[in-house]
């Protein structure tokens, strides 16, 4: 191995920030359990991997279906249910995935697809309140401005 | 009442003619009838006098109409309509209101009420497949629904009188027909058990139509 190929595999080069690798936070993207988040306890082939989290069973996915996130936790292949959720409550995993931006944005998803019908009014009219007082202060500034 | 009989397959009981006697509880009847089945003797149609012809011979073969004996139900309530729950219209003179439900009348219709003085909806008979059912629920006070009644709703029949020619052409005779003081009475009465307990955003609420916009998919609305 030359140190050019090493320069030019350094982590600073790599476009790539997040990695497929064991402990690994993904969420799911596509199917059945959309919106859950698993973590990578070992990788199968190219192209699945075997996932696991607390309250859910041990299983299979694919990499199509998953979305890799910024968290990463310390853990062995093959890694059992009780120190996945130590490592897990170590890292506060949860808690920092929420109060990310990607969490934030996925909450807000949720928040408005449960909306009722009165939400949804309640909504409507607060937003037409606030557009109404931004239409105001704007006309006088406008006028003001002449 | 006997217990129902067990199945292990279609047609296969669980048990034998002398457990299912037994079951049944028929010793039970014989032993009531002194050891035997109770029988009842049978009716006796009276013969004819002799000599006498029947007095009607039918010309034709009339065929005998099928015995109507269904007993009609009213319609089962979805389990998301319950008093006070706040219904939107889908059909009708009133698409698109949102409504409250009073409760369910013996012909299965649902009597539903605006109230009257937020969107003009008065206390009405709606068809349960016409409507969504939202989530949101009004805490009703305890209401008198006695005077709405299925007769209520249905008006009174007008006398039909033998129509002449003259009777086609008289327009003045048509009469507005006036709502009668009891409607306007009840009515009243009844919004002003109502109006009390609902919030100001929910009497906001109740005055807007339904309606369907850019971007609004139904089917992943939840109501």
């Amino acid at each position: 191995l030359s140190l050019g190929c090493a320069a030019l595999l350094a982590p600073e080069k790599m476009p790539f920030k997040r990695y497929v690798e064991i402990g690994r936070v993904a969420l799911i993207n596509y199917g059945p359990e959309f919106g859950k988040l698993v973590v990578i306890t070992d990788v199968i082939d190219q192209n699945r991997a075997l996932v696991d989290f607390p309250e859910q069973e041990r299983r299979v996915v694919n990499f199509k279906r998953l979305a890799l996130t910024d968290f990463k936790v310390d853990i062995k292949r093959h890694a059992p249910k009780k120190d996945l959720k130590k490592a897990l409550a170590e890292a506060d995993v949860l808690a920092k995935f929420k109060a990310s931006s990607w969490g934030q944005k996925l909450a807000k998803q949720v928040a408005k697809s449960e909306m009722t019908d009165f939400d949804r009014f309640k909504a409507a009219v607060a937003k037409a309140k606030k557009s109404r007082a931004v239409r105001k202060v704007f006309n006088n500034l406008k006028k003001s401005a002449k | 009442m006997a217990k129902p009989a067990k199945f292990i397959a279609r047609g296969i009981t669980a048990e034998g003619r002398a457990k299912t006697y037994k079951r049944k509880g028929l010793w039970a009847i014989k032993k009531k009838n002194g050891g035997k089945f109770p029988t009842h003797p049978k009716k006796v149609v009276p013969a004819r006098a002799e000599g006498r012809a029947p007095r009607f011979y039918p010309a034709d073969d009339v065929p005998k109409p099928l015995a109507h004996k269904a007993v009609h139900k009213p319609t089962q309530l979805r389990a998301s309509i319950t008093p006070g729950t706040v219904l939107i219209l889908l059909a009708g003179r009133f698409k698109g209101k949102r409504v409250i439900f009073l409760s369910q009348l013996p012909s299965g219709l649902l009597l539903v009420t605006g109230p009257f003085k937020l969107n003009g909806v008065p206390a009405r008979r709606v068809n349960a497949a016409y409507v969504i059912a939202t989530s949101t629920k009004v805490a009703l006070p305890k209401l008198d629904l006695t005077p709405f009644t299925d007769k209520y709703f249905q008006g009174e029949e007008e006398k039909r009188s033998k129509k002449g020619e003259s009777e086609f052409f008289t327009a003045a005779d048509a009469k507005k027909k006036e709502l009668s003081q009891k409607y306007i009475e009840n009515q009243k009465t009844l919004d002003a058990a109502i109006l009390p307990a609902l919030s100001t955003d929910l009497k906001g609420y109740l005055s807007t139509r339904f309606t369907l916009k850019d971007g609004d998919r139904p089917h992943l609305m939840k109501f």
